[in-house]
């Protein structure tokens, strides 16, 4: 099946928010399918806790539709990533308050299923050295990089999320690749 | 490293998701969360108009928002008008508490059917809704986990989503087939790999965080749910499937090392359901371990333990599991009521089952001492 266009794609989005606004439980279902996996690992990222990503996932979709009638037809997409990312927000200063957790632990980079998932495109080391160096990038710089590149935003989205201006993303996206291959080219001398 | 392969190899962080059987659990709290809780409706944005314009409707809400300015209008009809027009002008109308604002949620599991009707509609009954609820999810599983048929009648691009899920799953299925099975492969080539698929069980879906004060380092903290979860039908001679029938019951003592062996073979290419139930006490009655899962207080909160190479004993993520063949289960999720299942298929050989309380490398008995109880095992075969 051909990739539908981004306009398509946004449209049939927004068709189902419509219904799920409506009490459609079944259009917030195909709207939780077709979105969970990004969240989560906007989430997973965030938190470096695969239980907690689940749980902010999960957490992220019950807010929404607590208060879908909030939601005025504009960019679903982004409206949910900024919901997770308020809730990643508050879950960073109930774990401060806590104290109960290392925010760092990367101990879900030993997940089989992570693993096992992206051993399938390319190699075990890259793949830690790069999380690395993605973790040694400031979080805004991290957060640029995770929805313009991974998750695809586009820039309006992500000044939405982001609450920057479009120019703003656009410097912190040039700024953060720049930093990011710099800390990989870095690492990679070390390693050699 | 240019930019370009920069960008493709950060792409490549996408092929991180949701497991498919967690992903359906989860689905599956939300659409509960979803009928117990209906959407807020918000009030309407007060009009801002100059309410001077209306004096009768400025008496109205002088008489209901303000209560001390019509006390004192009480002595003066003249004082209250001109007062309270001041007064408006000074101060928004009082909002309705938020409580009567917010509709109350709908316990019932019967929706309504009324369009005019802004809480959930659409689903005539708890079982239609529960039906509904495992064929949309069944998009994200794979069909050799669920009994549940398919739905097709979503939309395209969610089939297109559900369908990449589960080739996805199988591809990795079949990665960890071949992982996992290597030393029987030698044995048997001709041999089907044991496929130990978790079945899906019902989860709570809450955000809370546990830990373990002893265990802290190799275990992952997990939700606490603010209520008690939902339960699997615990009834002891139902069979989890229409078509399964009861092979045996077993009873593991968890502190004998060696576990339990099955004095019969399972049937090769038969597809089996393993369920275990129950509890078992660790150190001396201080810890509670299910098949999964561990609680020092009592499951207040629970937690399973993670590879953890700087632990003191350097547990391994099968820790205090029960185990198949030596090989560790995935569970599943939390169930409150200690009951889990999988399914593995059949290889003309009897099955062992283990409680692995063990270091990396060494089978210290002793480890076992301290272990109090025992796990009812049921094999099923699916015919």
């Amino acid at each position: 099946m051909a990739k539908q266009s981004d306009e398509q794609q946004q449209a049939k989005i927004e068709a189902l928010v419509k219904k799920a606004q409506a009490g459609n439980t079944q259009a917030f279902a195909k709207i939780y399918q077709h979105f969970a996996d990004s969240i989560y690992r906007f989430c997973l990222f965030k938190v470096s806790n695969k239980q907690d990503a689940q749980d902010l996932t999960s957490e992220t979709f019950q807010r929404i539709w607590r208060f879908l009638d909030k939601y005025q037809q504009d960019n679903f997409r982004a409206y949910l990533f900024t919901t997770a990312r308020n809730l990643i927000y508050d879950h960073y200063k109930k774990k401060a308050k806590e104290n109960t957790t290392n925010l760092d632990d990367c101990s879900w980079l030993t997940d089989d299923e992570a693993k096992k998932q992206v051993n399938k495109l390319i190699d075990q080391e890259t793949y830690k050295q790069l999380y690395r160096a993605m973790k040694q990038l400031p979080d805004h710089y991290r957060e640029v990089i995770q929805l313009r590149i991974v998750e695809e935003l586009s820039i309006k989205e992500t000044t939405k999320v982001m609450n920057r201006s479009s120019v703003s993303v656009r410097v912190l996206q040039h700024r953060a690749l720049k930093k990011l291959r710099k800390i990989m080219n870095q690492l990679t001398k070390k390693n050699q | 490293m240019n930019e370009a392969q920069l960008i493709n190899q950060l792409k490549n962080f996408r092929a991180i998701k949701l497991k498919p059987q967690e992903k359906h659990q989860r689905l599956k709290g939300l659409m509960a969360y979803c009928q117990s809780h209906p959407p807020l409706i918000q009030p309407a944005a007060p009009v801002s108009q100059p309410l001077w314009s209306k004096p009768w409707q400025l008496l109205q809400n002088l008489w209901h928002g303000y209560p001390l300015a019509t006390t004192l209008a009480l002595g003066s009809a003249t004082l209250m008008i001109t007062g309270g027009a001041v007064l408006f002008q000074l101060q928004q109308p009082t909002q309705p508490p938020m409580a009567e604002l917010i509709p109350t949620p709908t316990l019932s599991p019967t929706p309504t059917n009324d369009p005019n009707n802004p809480q959930i509609k659409g689903l005539a009954t708890e079982e239609q809704f529960l039906t509904e609820v495992d064929q949309l999810a069944a998009a994200v599983l794979p069909t050799s986990a669920t009994n549940q048929q398919a739905s097709n009648n979503d939309d395209g691009a969610n089939n297109e989503q559900g369908n990449s899920d589960d080739q996805e799953q199988n591809q990795d299925d079949s990665t960890d087939d071949n992982d996992q099975d290597q030393q029987d492969q030698d044995q048997d080539n001709n041999d089907p790999q044991p496929t130990a698929t978790p079945l899906p069980t019902p989860t709570p879906t809450s955000s809370a965080t546990a830990a373990d004060p002893e265990d802290t380092a190799s275990t992952s903290p997990t939700p606490t749910p603010a209520s008690e979860p939902t339960s699997t039908p615990t009834n002891a001679h139902v069979a989890p499937v229409a078509n399964a029938s009861l092979v045996a019951t077993l009873s593991l003592p968890v502190d004998n090392p060696d576990g339990l062996t099955t004095a019969f073979s399972l049937t090769k290419k038969v597809d089996y359901i393993i369920e275990v139930r129950g509890t078992w006490t660790n150190k001396d009655g201080n810890q509670l371990v299910d098949a999964q899962w561990q609680s020092t207080d009592n499951w207040q909160t629970w937690q399973d333990h993670q590879v953890c190479s700087t632990h003191p004993h350097g547990h391994s993520k099968k820790h205090l599991d029960v185990i198949i063949d030596e090989k560790d289960i995935d569970w599943g999720t939390y169930n409150a009521d200690h009951y889990y299942q999988t399914t593995l298929k059949g290889k003309n050989k009897p099955i062992t089952f283990r409680i692995h309380d063990e270091d990396f490398d060494s089978h210290p008995p002793h480890w076992y001492d301290d272990n109090q109880g025992e796990l009812e095992i049921k094999i099923w075969q699916l015919n």
